[in-house]
């Protein structure tokens, strides 16, 4: 069965590579990647071929081709996990065509039946996305109504089930249905009385989730509503966006089979003008867990999206005890302050200097008990009642400060420090771990040796007293007119266990030309978890040789 | 006409999402329990747990269990598999060695410390893609084949001599529609019940966090009677057969707290029946 696939992709590509041909008056264009892993043994990180379990090899690849005429598009995704790599759902690994679609759309409508996209809102009660780096995929394969009836009125509506791996659904499924809609006005455009000083964006969006009631056990609801309603408002420059959601009882294997209904609030201010910026964000959420099959785990069929509000920090080890959203119960809040030094001022230097600060912090919410007999939780019971202000044990907080200035023409430095509180019994589950308190440093120099040539350099630096100790990092990159190369290197120098003292050396390379890129690594990575938006991956520490290919026609 | 029908299109719209939010909205009121739970079944399933000390999360997974067990009675067999790295970590308090060559090369068969503990195997059937079943799919799982015929019989009977450690167990097998040329294997494993070991553990409403010190580990895989992957038997025939087994001196385990577990298997390993019987009478 691969083989054919393969033949298909090969096929595929041949035909459409390099060209963006013209079908009777359509155009086609398409995007490919593809990764690749070899995985070597390891004595020092313990890998062998008992733990890579026989499989050398991992590659992930995905060609996007589509084909657009006047109102209509068709498209489609070819997928292959030869097997999946290292890390990846190992469900995946197969091939073939997950993602494919017609549309149909005018100045009114965007009709799509097959696969799609969507989002209302900010996500908070429905969201299908996809991010291969979380190795999430849930698109929805059914139908997709859109409309602009008038003008600064935008309608959706959509119907079908979520993509779970390579299965097919059929109506004996223990995937729901999930049926929505979503409406949102910009009074501005929509009621011209209402002026243009003031900016003014409603919306309201409601989805059910329909699923047999399959549990030998508890009787659970065949039809789970969420809605929420959300606002924006924006004057000069300051902005004011708010959404709050709300979902009716939703027994399932993530709450413990309680039944009490899930809350979720979200609210972000922010005031920008040259120079300057200012945000604030808060977010409470309680029992907002809602999958497509109530029985679901890990990063499976989730219905909805419930964003992040902490910094998604981009170096290496600020970025090593990062925050995954705990849907189940969090409240918090987050400032963020931007400020750009002018330039030639003393303290601004020749082209200015931009400094930030951010303050986040994220605890549990209170659980407080039914009555005197039931514990808190318990399955089959409403679970909890709950103090709406009241925050519970601090799961997350993060100062980082940031100071970015340009010396000269050819030479950038920025620094950041970072310090990071991190509950990892319950954002990693090891509970019993004492929490991470981690101070973290980081220094990058950027020199533009010429016009085409730069060279980077990057220290960085974890002290901590938990978990693994103090780590050490360092990267030296060359680029070049579209080439690249570096070698970087982490050290877990502070590990309590000698023998843990690791280097993760790395060297990588690669070429851009046009819109396609080809690069290579070898070396060590360490494991962690990588989130995105509060959605964590667990990603396995490996040894060997990646590739990666992209290309876009 | 562009008017006209940007009215009906959203008053159709809005009708459709009016009701389907009504019909979207169903409220339950408590007791959240069925009251007609009724099992007639002569189907056995058998519910491999894979579990591990150090894993905060299979006490809650061991929950699970002993509630399907509570609904399902003797149509449910748990075998508790202690296995792979995670249960090789031996430092204080978890310092006991429940893993056996047995559980190891099941667990590394069926990849299950690659999907992370609490996982478990039912009747070592694929669902989804894979045999591993996670532990809040188990009800679900469970139910279903609990609502598929008997594919074979298996009748055990045990007896233990104290002053040889000898175990001996006749089995017969029935398999009551074999596939032409398919193989089948009777396999046979020792169990413990309430072995008192500390466990961790993360959730209050199960035991105290982050340590159970005195956590009962029930249907504890102990040792293999017949070789790990069974018996070969003869489909076409009752076949009652005799098997063997003398525990090593120096065994720690308690014979009124042990059982024999046994079950039958075809060459994909799928189980088609499972039996339980103490090992004392």
């Amino acid at each position: 069965m691969p083989a054919r696939y393969w033949m298909a992709l090969i096929f595929l590509m041949v035909f459409t590579s390099g060209l963006k041909a013209q079908l009777t008056g359509g155009t086609i264009k398409g995007s490919f990647q593809t990764d690749f892993q070899y995985y070597q043994d390891d004595s020092i990180l313990g890998i062998n071929d008992s733990t890579l379990q026989g499989r050398r090899t991992g590659s992930n690849t995905f060609l996007n081709l589509t084909y657009s005429s006047n109102n209509l598009e068709a498209g489609l995704r070819m997928e292959s996990f030869l097997p999946s790599m290292t890390g990846y759902d190992q469900r995946y690994t197969g091939a073939g065509i997950p993602y494919k679609y017609l549309r149909f759309h005018d100045d009114i409508w965007d009709i799509t039946a097959g696969n799609f996209y969507e989002q209302f809102g900010n996500g908070m009660v429905f969201r299908s996305y996809q991010d291969w780096t979380l190795g999430i995929d849930n698109s929805v394969e059914g139908i997709r109504i859109k409309s602009k009836p008038f003008k600064g009125v935008f309608i959706t509506a959509i119907s079908g089930v979520q993509r779970y791996y390579w299965d097919r659904w059929d109506k004996d499924d223990d995937r729901g249905i999930i049926t929505g809609a979503d409406a949102e006005v910009d009074l501005n455009d929509a009621l011209p009385f209402f002026g243009k000083k003031v900016k003014v964006i409603a919306g309201g969006s409601f989805i059910t989730k329909s699923q047999k009631d399959n549990h030998p056990v508890y009787k659970v609801p065949k039809q789970v509503a969420a809605f929420a309603g959300r606002l924006n408002l924006s004057y000069g420059p300051v902005t004011l966006l708010g959404e709050y959601a709300y979902k009716i009882n939703d027994p399932s294997a993530e709450n413990g089979m309680i039944y009490k209904p899930g809350e979720a609030i979200f609210l972000q201010a922010s005031y920008a003008v040259k120079g300057f910026s200012f945000s604030a964000g808060v977010k409470r959420l309680d029992n907002m867990g809602f999958r497509s099959d109530r029985n679901a785990g890990l990063n499976d069929l989730t219905i909805n999206y419930l964003p992040s509000i902490t910094k998604q920090h981009i170096n290496s080890l600020p970025a090593k005890y990062p925050y995954a959203t705990q849907v189940q119960g969090e409240m918090g809040f987050s400032l963020n302050l931007g400020y750009k030094i002018k330039k030639g001022t003393w303290l601004g230097g020749k082209y200015g200097t931009d400094l930030s600060a951010t303050f986040s912090r994220l605890t549990d919410i209170t659980r407080l008990p039914l009555d005197s007999i039931t514990p808190v939780g318990q399955a089959g019971t409403l679970g909890y009642t709950t103090d709406f202000f009241r925050s519970g044990e601090k799961f997350f907080e993060d100062i980082s400060l940031e100071l970015q200035r340009k010396i000269t023409k050819d030479l950038k430095i920025s620094f950041i420090y970072a310090w990071i509180f991190y509950n990892i019994g319950v954002i990693e589950g090891h509970l019993g771990e004492e929490n991470v308190v981690s101070h973290n440093a980081v220094a990058d120099i950027t020199w533009k040796v010429t016009s085409r040539k730069a060279l980077r350099f990057e220290v960085q630096h974890l002290l901590t007293h938990e978990d693994d100790g103090d780590w050490m990092a360092g990267l030296i990159e060359f680029t070049h007119h579209g080439f690249f190369a570096s070698v970087s290197d982490q050290w877990n120098y502070g590990n309590p266990e000698a023998s843990k003292q690791i280097h993760y050396l790395m060297v990588a390379c690669g070429l851009s030309k046009g819109a396609t890129r080809i690069a290579a690594s070898y070396g060590r990575q360490n494991d962690g978890i990588l989130c995105i938006g509060g959605v964590c991956r667990y990603v396995p520490a490996i040894s060997g040789f990646s590739v990666t290919l992209t290309s876009s026609f | 006409m562009k008017i006209r029908n940007s009215i009906f299109l959203t008053s159709g719209l809005m009708a459709v999402g009016i009701a389907v939010f009504f019909m979207a909205c169903e409220v339950l009121d408590a007791p959240y329990k069925k009251d007609n739970i009724v099992i007639q079944s002569e189907r056995k399933v058998l519910l491999e747990d894979y579990t591990s000390h150090e894993c905060v999360n299979c006490p809650t997974a061991g929950k699970v269990s002993h509630e399907l067990l509570d609904i399902y009675g003797d149509n449910v067999v748990v075998i508790a598999v202690h296995a792979g790295q995670l249960s090789k970590i031996l430092i204080p308090p978890c310092t006991y060695n429940f893993t056996t060559a047995t559980g190891d090369l099941w667990c590394s068969y069926f990849e299950v410390e690659n999907q992370g503990f609490p996982n478990g195997l039912v009747n070592r059937k694929e669902r989804s893609g894979s045999k591993i079943i996670p532990y809040n799919n188990w009800f679900t799982v469970v139910a279903e084949e609990l609502a598929q015929p008997a594919e074979a019989e298996l009748l055990l009977e045990a007896d233990f001599t104290p002053s040889t450690r000898e175990i001996e167990v006749q089995f017969s097998s029935n398999i009551k529609s074999p596939v032409p040329g398919e193989k089948y294997y009777v396999t046979i494993v020792l169990t413990e019940d309430s072995i008192i070991k500390p466990q961790k553990n993360n959730n209050a409403t199960v035991g105290t966090t982050p340590v159970i010190m005195d956590y009962k580990h029930m249907h504890v895989l102990r040792t293999n009677i017949t070789d790990h992957w069974g018996l070969e038997v003869n489909p076409s025939i009752i076949d009652t057969r005799t098997v063997k087994r003398t525990l090593p001196e120096g065994y720690d385990y308690l014979p009124e707290k042990c059982h024999i577990v046994a079950f039958i298997s075809n060459a994909n390993r799928e189980v088609l029946q499972a039996e339980e019987i103490k090992l004392l009478p």
